[in-house]
């Protein structure tokens, strides 16, 4: 209620501000015309197919990246060699930000959709392999040992003890991966703008600035911060009904 | 006389580590006959809880040979199932019921309409009947091992391991399933290897007791408990305080 409180009035201010100090709309609008603006553009749908092509190619690669990353972690706590390479792969990658392979990208794969995938999915890979390694060796040595007991080996055991057991981990290298795969989407988006011929919220968020309608880039940037909110409750909602409710949350 | 379920004969186990190995385990031999309850009794530290895990197949021998009816064993499986000292046996997302169900479907030996049925056959034997759809995290200590020994005695093995199950647990409850371990092994009539470092626990659950000596582990003497000391009120007797003076001789004789 305060947190709400405190928004209303840096909302007044802002408002104040801009109305008594007589700054262009065009550099800072006051947030009536922003909200309108945004009020506008929902309700005409012009944001929705945006939003659409943002949130598809996000999730199309954060699917690919987490299932690459389960298999290469799944290896490494499987064998020697495929630690090794885990080790190695995550020491060398995670440092390098995704957005610096942009244009190698845009040299293999072109304009288009798949050169946005290949960075999201490097950007979502290491990290989230990172955190699920961590996840699985500190599973304790019992909980394995009772899966062995039962006779479980292999990917089986990786399923039914590692998994669930280092499920607070792989939740946080989800939370991350997302975070950074957000951060990577739109800023890709900004530097090279149109993918194809369907362009996302942060290609609408460059198209307005350089047709200079500054309150659609504050209502595009609006809705970026409304989706990572939403996110945000929704992995609340995951732990409430996983980890939490199991007494396992770190 | 009833026949030898498993034997351990001439075991040695040696734990390799960066600089260089030591024995843990030097040419332990002794039999588990059917139906009885047999523990490993010695110091902390001195590998009775090495050779369990030997027997489990968690370990490998360096030497030595380990039959369960005549069939050498080295791997782990459902035909030796250990109750694990440490509370996060149990898997914290699944509940009591879950967790035993789990362990069934695992093995792949019993029709899935029968899981059900057979679990809750089993939580019900160990008391915790109106606790099955609670989740581990919300059980005492206690409670959690009656699970684990629920799970274990649903899976119907060759021979139960424990691994000092009551060890973390305070005086009273360890007391109270310590009774209730002797009353569950009539019921079922398990064969039984029971690791502890306690005399009291020692001669209060054994049929036999293998007295181990610091380690590295080597079997001081194998001693039969003539008479059941089960009962808490015989833990009074002169029989019960002679044994475990006994006992505690010949584990000093060790050190």
């Amino acid at each position: 209620m305060r947190r709400f409180f405190m928004f209303v009035l840096l909302l007044i201010i802002w408002e104040l501000g801009v109305r008594l100090t007589g700054v262009l709309p065009i550099i800072l609008p006051p947030p009536t015309t922003v909200f309108m603006e945004l009020w506008r553009l929902v309700a005409t749908g012009t944001l929705f197919p945006y939003i659409w092509n943002t949130l598809s190619i996000l999730l199309s690669s954060l699917v690919i990246g987490v299932a690459a990353a389960f298999m290469l972690t799944a290896l490494a706590i499987l064998t020697e060699w495929g630690k090794d390479l885990q080790r190695m792969c995550t020491a060398m990658f995670n440092p390098l930000p995704a957005i610096a392979l942009l244009p190698l990208a845009l040299l293999w794969f072109g304009l288009g959709t798949r050169s946005l995938m290949f960075v999201i999915v490097h950007s979502v890979v290491w990290t989230f392999s990172v955190n699920t390694f961590t996840g699985f060796v500190t599973v304790p040595e019992t909980m394995v040992r009772v899966g062995r007991n039962l006779g479980l080996k292999g990917w089986k055991l990786v399923r039914s003890i590692y998994i669930p057991a280092a499920l607070p981990y792989i939740l946080v290298g989800l939370k991350l991966s997302w975070a950074y795969a957000w951060r990577t989407v739109i800023a890709a988006e900004l530097v090279f703008g149109v993918t194809g011929s369907k362009g996302g919220i942060g290609w609408f968020i460059y198209k307005m600035r350089y047709s200079l309608d500054t309150p659609a880039v504050f209502a595009g940037l609006c809705v970026i911060i409304a989706i990572g909110l939403t996110i945000d409750v929704l992995f609340r909602r995951i732990e409430d009904k996983t980890v939490r409710r199991w007494g396992m949350s770190t | 006389m009833s026949q030898v379920k498993l034997r351990v004969e001439s075991l040695s186990v040696r734990f390799e580590h960066g600089s260089g190995s030591h024995l843990a385990v030097n040419d332990v031999s002794f039999d588990l006959r059917s139906g009885e309850k047999l523990i490993l009794l010695g110091p902390s530290g001195c590998g009775k809880s090495t050779i369990l895990k030997t027997i489990a197949g968690f370990i490998r021998a360096e030497s030595g040979m380990i039959t369960l009816d005549g069939r050498a064993v080295t791997k782990p499986a459902v035909d030796r199932v250990v109750v694990f000292q440490e509370f996060d046996q149990l898997l914290p997302w699944k509940t009591v019921l879950g967790n035993v169900e789990f362990a069934l479907q695992a093995t792949n030996r019993y029709p899935a309409a029968e899981l059900r049925e057979r679990a809750l056959f089993y939580i019900d034997m160990v008391g915790l009947g109106k606790f099955a759809s609670f989740y581990p995290h919300t059980l005492s200590g206690g409670m959690k091992q009656r699970v684990a020994i629920a799970r274990a005695l649903a899976l119907d093995p060759e021979i139960l391991l424990m691994d000092e199950p009551f060890g973390s647990l305070d005086a009273q409850t360890r007391s109270i399933l310590q009774q209730e371990l002797n009353r569950l092994w009539e019921k079922t009539s398990k064969s039984i290897i029971f690791v502890t470092h306690s005399i009291d626990e020692a001669v209060i659950l054994g049929n036999r007791v293998v007295v181990l000596s610091e380690g590295p582990a080597t079997v001081r003497r194998v001693i039969e408990l003539c008479q059941p000391y089960g009962d808490p009120i015989k833990h009074e007797t002169p029989g019960f305080v002679a044994t475990c003076r006994e006992i505690r001789s010949l584990l000093q004789v060790a050190l």
